[in-house]
């Protein structure tokens, strides 16, 4: 398989647009589920915004303040470009997590909702705001069951039909803890059909592949910039227009306001409305180098690519002796597993001292998806564009080695 | 630094099979110890005989670290006085704070697992069983 982007660049020699594989020439990096590592453009950017533009935005008028204004207005539009949203529909944030709590806030406020619905293998980031705001707001939360690592459409089905009142269905498009993914489209004309509305935690769907929000109906989407070579603090959240529109702000501060008289005060527009306080300028700047390197490069390849990662390492992983993968057949730039004998905390420490192999031990903040899955933690090998066919045979040969070793 | 120096033959063989892993029926004191961080249980139990610990056991999922130190931890403090086995607490969770002044000879054995301080991320499973443990026996006379 030709593996090169549009301008014939060789997908495998990506490793060199980043720092940290100079740095580190033998590091396996393949916690990328959890963060990516940054190309110089990236770190060029932030140091370049702080030399250059460093100044706050949307207020004063000197010459610096317009250019941060300007530079943090085009990574809005960067941003709304990736998705196919129009900028007034994106909503920076310090990421999903926040974006998600921004939400759940929100929405319980505006009284349309009645009930929140987030299946059991959600991150606990798209499931803990739900459960908790259903609480304080006195709505009825639902956690949705699934099968192992899988929702069922028959399950949601069930679940959402008939119902009366307005709901809210938050769910991942791909999952954090075994990369399940949700078959998106049928998903959104389910909830629709039965009156309520989706939230797509996108925080490693969107890294991962081309989507379009205008196209998929999709009501909300929440995504991270650090987890696709982007710097951490900062995401987004994206919306259709009129619910933005009609949502109580969720922080009160400078940039969010309209007029403010002593007793009450009126509120900026979308998407200012829900951007209280200096926002972070810096890693928006990074955001839009981030995006600028994955437009750069052919999506397609780079989805088949790491499909191809995924695949090898099912089939590397499956042949390995009381190892058990937890991620469905199918799964996305995630593999996760367990080993009958070797604990996932000491089968990672094992893979990171002799191998310089790094993969996430421990519940991936998903408690109930690993009760759902009879175990209490796991290990995960996550892929992005720099991991290599190499990357996955050191992961298979490290865990080997590992069995042996602590048998 | 290498991996011996954290899985030593010692900790293997404490983490592989220990006389204390397994439950008290009649036990005193139980309690759960959790790293919430990742999924891993262990619960202590502890019978008391006159002021003195007559029995630990552990049960429930670590890694060989947490496994290895409950097992240690167990080893040292049965037929110890409560007012000792404080002591002896204290000291050991002292060996992984900066600021302490260790009695590393009340520790025997225990000693060995400070190695693990210099795997600042796996200092919360060498600590795990023991701090269950000091919040069980703060409670007492």
């Amino acid at each position: 398989m030709p593996l090169s982007n549009d301008s014939g660049v060789s997908l495998a020699r990506i490793k060199e647009d980043f720092p940290v594989f100079h740095e580190y020439p033998g590091l396996v990096y393949l916690d990328n589920a959890a963060t990516t590592h940054k190309p110089d453009t990236v770190i060029n950017a932030l140091v370049s915004f702080y030399t250059r533009e460093n100044s706050n935005v949307h207020r004063a008028v000197h010459r610096l303040a317009e250019r941060a204004t300007v530079l943090f207005e085009d990574a809005r539009r960067a941003v709304a470009d990736f998705v196919n949203a129009v900028p007034e529909q994106v909503v920076f944030t310090k990421g999903t997590t926040e974006s998600l709590n921004l939400l759940a806030y929100s929405l319980s406020l505006s009284e349309e909702f009645k009930t929140f619905i987030a299946p059991q293998f959600e991150h606990h980031s798209n499931f803990v705001p739900w459960q908790q705001m259903s609480r304080r707001f006195g709505r009825e939360f639902i956690p949705l069951e699934i099968n192992g690592a899988e929702l069922e459409l028959d399950t949601l089905e069930r679940v959402i039909s008939n119902r009366k009142n307005g709901f809210v269905l938050a769910v991942s498009g791909l999952t954090n803890s075994t990369g399940f993914k949700l078959p998106i489209r049928q998903v959104v004309d389910m909830v629709h059909k039965s009156g309520g509305i989706i939230v797509i935690d996108g925080a490693q769907l969107i890294p991962h592949e081309p989507f379009d929000f205008e196209d998929s109906m999709v009501d909300f989407l929440a995504f991270s910039a650090h987890k696709m070579l982007g710097p951490t603090g900062i995401g987004a959240l994206v919306g259709k227009r009129e619910l933005l529109e009609r949502l109580p702000p969720f922080a009160f501060g400078g940039e969010m306001i309209d007029r403010v008289d002593l007793h009450d005060t009126t509120f900026a527009s979308i998407p200012q409305k829900f951007e209280a306080g200096t926002p972070n300028i810096a890693g928006a700047t990074g955001f839009l180098a981030a995006i600028d390197y994955l437009n750069g490069l052919n999506r397609t390849i780079v989805a088949e690519h790491i499909e191809r990662l995924t695949s090898l390492c099912h089939e590397e992983l499956s042949s390995i002796p009381g190892l058990r993968i937890l991620s469905p057949e199918k799964s996305h730039g995630i593999v996760s597993f367990v080993h009958e004998s070797v604990h996932p905390h000491d089968l990672a420490e094992f893979l990171s001292q002799n191998f310089d192999v790094a993969i996430r031990s421990g519940h991936h903040c998903a408690q109930p998806q690993m009760k759902g899955l009879g175990i209490r933690s796991s290990c995960r090998a996550s892929f992005y564009i720099y991991n290599t066919v190499e990357d996955v045979e050191v992961l298979a040969k490290g865990i080997r080695n590992a069995v042996r070793w602590f048998g | 630094m290498s991996l011996d120096d954290l899985y030593t033959d010692f900790i293997l063989s404490h983490s592989n099979s220990s006389p204390h892993k397994g439950t008290l029926e009649d036990a005193d004191l139980r309690e759960e110890a959790r790293n919430l961080s990742c999924g891993d249980e262990l619960e202590i139990f502890m019978a008391l005989d006159d002021g003195r610990i007559s029995h630990v056991r552990f049960d429930g999922h670590g890694c060989a670290i947490s496994v290895a130190s409950a097992s240690v931890m167990a080893q040292l403090l049965e037929g110890k006085e409560i007012l000792r086995a404080r002591e002896i607490v204290r000291s050991f969770l002292g060996l992984f704070s900066d600021d302490e002044v260790v009695d590393e000879t009340l520790l025997d054995d225990a000693v060995v697992l400070k190695q693990v301080k210099r795997f600042p991320m796996r200092v919360k499973c060498v600590t795990l069983a023991w701090h269950a443990v000091e919040g069980m026996l703060k409670d007492l006379e």
